[in-house]
């Protein structure tokens, strides 16, 4: 028995490899390889992500400093700081070693002294190249090692170690003793979870599509081929068998193919990644995850058999032939609906929670997206059941999906998954996107830390120097503590700066009215900048409030002070920061701005990178979605190929009795276009509804529509109609050719 | 007399309000060559359907070696065409993905033969025929005499009782229909096989022991004695 379907099987695999003459079969193992193999390789992709995501935050999680002293071990003050530089992050620590035995830093032999630099290779390239021209007033410093890949997310990351003098005495050093553990990578949030899984359904499932598509390419001459066999004495269930086996091999043949195309995707990962992933990714860390890869790879050549043996149910393969049965029973809506109304019941039963991690969650995106394929066919098989004649082209489509509307549908279904899932992708993010706040009117806010009150005139020097900043106003501003933990605000200026009425040089002007709770110091009174104790609670108190103190206006203000610059004269260290708001500025002015501020600043300008894992997870989904449309699109074309191929003679026969190329193009394009067009209406519902039901049912936020970008998404899946016509054009005249009337 | 291997009786067929066999009788005994003739369209592909067991009779019976083909499963049936019963029609029954070779080794295949020993005997076959020089060539790179004859090798490969021949030459010109007719016959001879042949030409039927034949749907036994 198990010999026989054995032997089955092989025959199977043995009339898939015809090879040679027998193009149709070869042609068909082709289409199916490549439609598994680019599954394959999305899937394998896919499920890379999570591990993707994972060593990054943890080779992130590995370097980030601990406070707190361990024995053997000399402590070491640090400083982060982050910046940009056309766009792009660049981060790191500047650090003060404080002996000879500084903790050990992940990818770093050696941490720099004062006036060293270690960097990432990236970072070195770029400071190397006549890009990084403007970048380089921030990195002065002597280069004296390269950070290793254990110490970077990314092989295109910028991050730097740079060696200063000056770090124990920032407001925000901390002494540091060991890199990396007990911190935990934090866990996504409930927005980004829910891009994660939008976006991976998104793209499984007309990866599904594509194979079940694929699978049933040039099913007649198979159907033929098969009945050759059944008049040799084949019977149904070694149909079925051999049937199986053809697509078995097509399946294994796509797994190897895949396979290969992910390797080599994964072999270019650094080089197409460095501008569409903040640092790049490391082709080490592209890994599938096998719990997840293993079931999906698996579910692939059972699917395409699977689907092989199901296409067989609606023809009787007989000795004699093929016979479709005549009375195709029409579609029926309620089972097609189970998914959708269960998936909506899903999401619509969770008010009240905003955890996206919910399984049920979860499963209900999964189900609508899962609908959009299987309410599809019934729906243009109703439309084009609904549609009349017209001039021949639109007769002759019209016809053709009346007489079967299983493929059409089939093929557009990959395309209204995709479309969905973008349109309910990009409402989730137009709505985390409005969440994030942004102050519109100042393109660029630069701030930059003095801890010495000399150091102050010298941000606002640099930043009037620059062209058109000459009198952009600079605030100096710092936050004064007392023994008692109480704070207040001070404005730090000359007098012309304070704009106070009658002002000396010296003393300090109280402004505002203090109400219960709030402090205001009085003369005498010890005060520390920030909060200093933090970091050293045995630090001696930075300053004393003048004699020369006075209380001036603004009522109903809080409390604040107005202190000259004179009057901090006394002070035995400062924490100060100036800031400017510059309302324009070109790319240019941005870096020099924050040459300005140097490592002792933070300039943050309109489009900072703020998550970097928020702006990877989108930037991961943008390309998967786009992939996958892609993959929808050529599923379109291949199939569309084949059907012509499959209707040589009939077409030939057309063309024989008179009927122009022209006709026979438009009536090829109606063809594609009616089902796009039911597609495109029930991508948009789906994806609006889904947006809906995730939004204001589940994270209870108001929905946002962006109809510039949902009508861009459709507008570009609906261009797969015309950019398949004209590309399927040359086959079809080949294919219309009267040659093929006298093929036999 | 040779035993009796088909016999149908009363056998009516029709494809919608069409009747294409409409009462049809026929015996066909060991080793016989039993050409069944008429116009077209006058049911002598369906008798010959309903004989092979491949169409099911609305009504009558065909019994073979004493069993009703009706009564039996589509697998028994199956299995008849792959041991009992050989076939050659006018085209297509060669499978164009496989040589010469591994169409003529397919019914064997089929039968659960081990490859070696199928291709083996296949290979004997080609060479009694005569057609050892296309046992490695696909069917769509021969010509359409050696074709048929590749696909009478297939259908005697199995050492079958009966042949069931379709308009065996009809796309072929006179002188390969010649060395096809020939072939077949005599290797039929040979092996006391039967041969039921479905043709409207003459000379064709000459290749027989008897003619019968076929209108409106019934037969009209010719006893033609050769």
């Amino acid at each position: 028995m198990i010999r026989r379907w054995v032997a089955d099987l092989l025959l199977g695999v043995r009339l898939a490899i015809g090879g040679g003459g027998a193009r149709t079969a070869l042609v068909r193992l082709t289409l199916i390889t490549v439609g598994v193999g680019l599954g394959v390789a999305v899937l394998l992709t896919a499920t890379s992500l999570p591990q993707m995501l994972t060593a990054r935050g943890e080779r992130s999680a590995e370097r980030t400093p601990l406070a707190g002293a361990v024995p053997g071990v000399d402590a070491v003050h640090v400083v982060g700081r982050g910046d940009e530089f056309r766009g792009r992050g660049i981060q790191g620590f500047l650090v003060q070693p404080t002996g000879p035995h500084p903790p050990a830093v992940p990818g770093v032999d050696r941490l720099p002294g004062p006036g060293e630099a270690v960097l990432s290779p990236a970072l070195l390239d770029l400071l190397r190249s006549p890009e990084g021209e403007l970048l380089r007033p921030r990195f002065p410093q002597r280069v004296v090692g390269t950070i290793g890949d254990d110490g970077l997310t990314g092989p295109n990351e910028l991050y730097f170690y740079l060696g200063s003098d000056t770090v124990v005495r920032q407001p925000q050093a901390v002494a540091v003793s060991e890199f990396g553990r007990l911190t935990q990578r934090r866990a996504l949030e409930p927005i980004e979870l829910l891009l994660v899984v939008l976006g991976a359904t998104t793209c499984l499932v007309p990866v599904f599509v594509f194979v079940v598509t694929s699978t049933r390419l040039a099913a007649a001459s198979r159907d033929r081929r098969l009945a050759a066999l059944r008049l040799v004495g084949a019977d149904r269930g070694q149909v079925r068998r051999i049937a199986a086996g053809e697509a078995l091999l097509a399946s294994l043949a796509g797994l190897a193919a895949g396979a290969g195309l992910f390797l080599l995707v994964r072999a270019l990962v650094p080089r197409i990644t460095v501008s569409a992933f903040r640092g790049g990714i490391f082709a080490a860390d592209v890994v599938p995850d096998w719990r997840l890869g293993l079931p999906a790879l698996l579910a692939l050549p059972l699917l395409a058999c699977a689907t092989a043996v199901f296409a067989l149910r609606g023809v009787v393969i007989e000795p004699l032939g093929v016979v479709r049965r005549a009375t195709r029973l029409r579609r029926k809506l309620w089972w097609r609906l189970v998914p959708l109304v269960a998936g909506g019941a899903l999401l619509a039963g969770k008010p009240g929670t905003e955890d996206t991690r919910d399984p049920l969650v979860v499963g209900g995106v999964v189900l609508v997206l899962v609908a959009v394929p299987l309410v599809l066919p019934w729906l243009v098989e109703r439309v084009a059941g609904v549609l009349g004649g017209g001039s021949p082209a639109w007769l002759l489509a019209v016809r053709r999906l009346q007489l079967d509307s299983a493929t059409a549908a089939r093929l557009v279904s990959g395309i209204a998954v995709v479309l969905a899932g973008s349109i309910a992708l990009q409402g989730v993010y137009a709505r985390a996107e409005s969440d994030r706040p942004v102050d519109r009117d100042v393109r660029v806010l630069a701030t930059a830390f003095a801890t010495a009150l000399a150091d102050v005139p010298a941000f606002a020097t640099a930043l009037h120097a620059l062209p058109g900043l000459g009198g952009i106003p600079v605030q100096t501003r710092a936050i004064l503590y007392d023994a008692a933990g109480r704070k207040v605000s001070a404005v730090v200026g000359t007098c012309a700066e304070l704009e106070v009425a009658d002002c000396r040089d010296g003393d300090v002007y109280a402004t505002g009215t203090a109400a219960a709770g709030d402090y205001r110091p009085a003369p005498g009174d010890r005060l520390w900048f920030y909060d200093a104790r933090q970091t050293d609670p045995s630090a001696p108190p930075q300053w004393t409030v003048p004699a020369g103190y006075h209380v001036t206006g603004g009522a109903g203000e809080a409390p604040a002070l107005l202190v000259t610059t004179a009057a901090l004269r006394t002070a035995t260290s400062v924490g100060l920061s100036s800031t400017a708001r510059i309302p324009a500025a070109g790319p240019d002015l941005v870096e020099q701005v924050r040459n300005a501020a140097g490592w002792n600043g933070v300039v943050s300008s309109l489009g900072t990178e703020r998550d970097g894992t928020y702006a990877l997870i989108t930037r991961v989904l943008s390309v998967g979605s786009f992939v996958v449309l892609l993959l929808a699109a050529a599923g379109l074309l291949i199939a569309a190929a084949e059907q012509l191929r499959e209707r040589r003679r009939s077409l030939a026969a057309l063309r024989a009795g008179g009927v122009g190329r022209g006709v026979l193009a438009r009536s090829l394009l109606w063809q594609l276009a009616i089902p796009v067009a039911v597609a495109v209406v029930v991508a948009v519902l789906a994806g609006l509804g889904l947006d809906w039901l995730l939004l204001t049912l589940v994270v209870h936020r108001p929905m946002v529509v962006d109809v510039a970008t949902t009508v861009l998404l459709t507008l570009t899946a609906a261009a797969a109609v015309p950019a398949v016509t004209a590309v399927t054009l040359p086959a079809l005249w080949r294919t219309s050719s009267l040659e093929h009337l006298r093929e036999e | 007399m040779s035993e009796l291997l088909l016999e149908a009786t009363g056998v009516r067929k029709a494809f919608g309000p069409t009747e294409a066999l409409s009462g049809a009788s026929l015996q066909v005994r060991a080793g016989e060559i039993v050409a069944l003739m008429g116009p077209s369209g006058a049911g002598k592909s369906t008798l010959l359907h309903c004989l092979a067991g491949i169409v099911r009779p609305d009504a009558g019976t065909v019994r073979y070696l004493g069993a009703d083909l009706a009564t039996i499963s589509d697998r028994a049936r199956s299995a008849l065409r792959r041991t009992e019963f050989g076939f050659v029609f006018q085209f297509g029954q060669l499978v164009p993905e496989l040589t010469c070779l591994e169409n003529v080794a397919l019914p064997l295949r089929l039968n659960g033969d081990r490859g070696r020993a199928a291709v083996q005997r296949a290979r004997a076959v080609l060479a009694e025929l005569d057609l050892s020089g296309v046992a490695g060539k696909r069917p769509g790179e021969v010509s359409g005499g050696q074709g048929q004859r590749v696909a009478v090798a297939r259908a005697l490969v199995t050492a079958p009782r009966v042949v069931f021949a379709d308009e065996p030459t009809g796309a072929l010109d006179s002188l390969n229909g010649e060395q096809v007719m020939r072939l077949l016959t005599t290797v039929a001879r040979e092996r006391d096989t039967a041969v039921v042949l479905v043709t409207h030409e003459a000379r064709v039927a000459a290749y027989s022991d008897r003619e019968v034949v076929v209108r409106d749907g019934r037969t009209r036994q010719l006893e033609v004695t050769r």
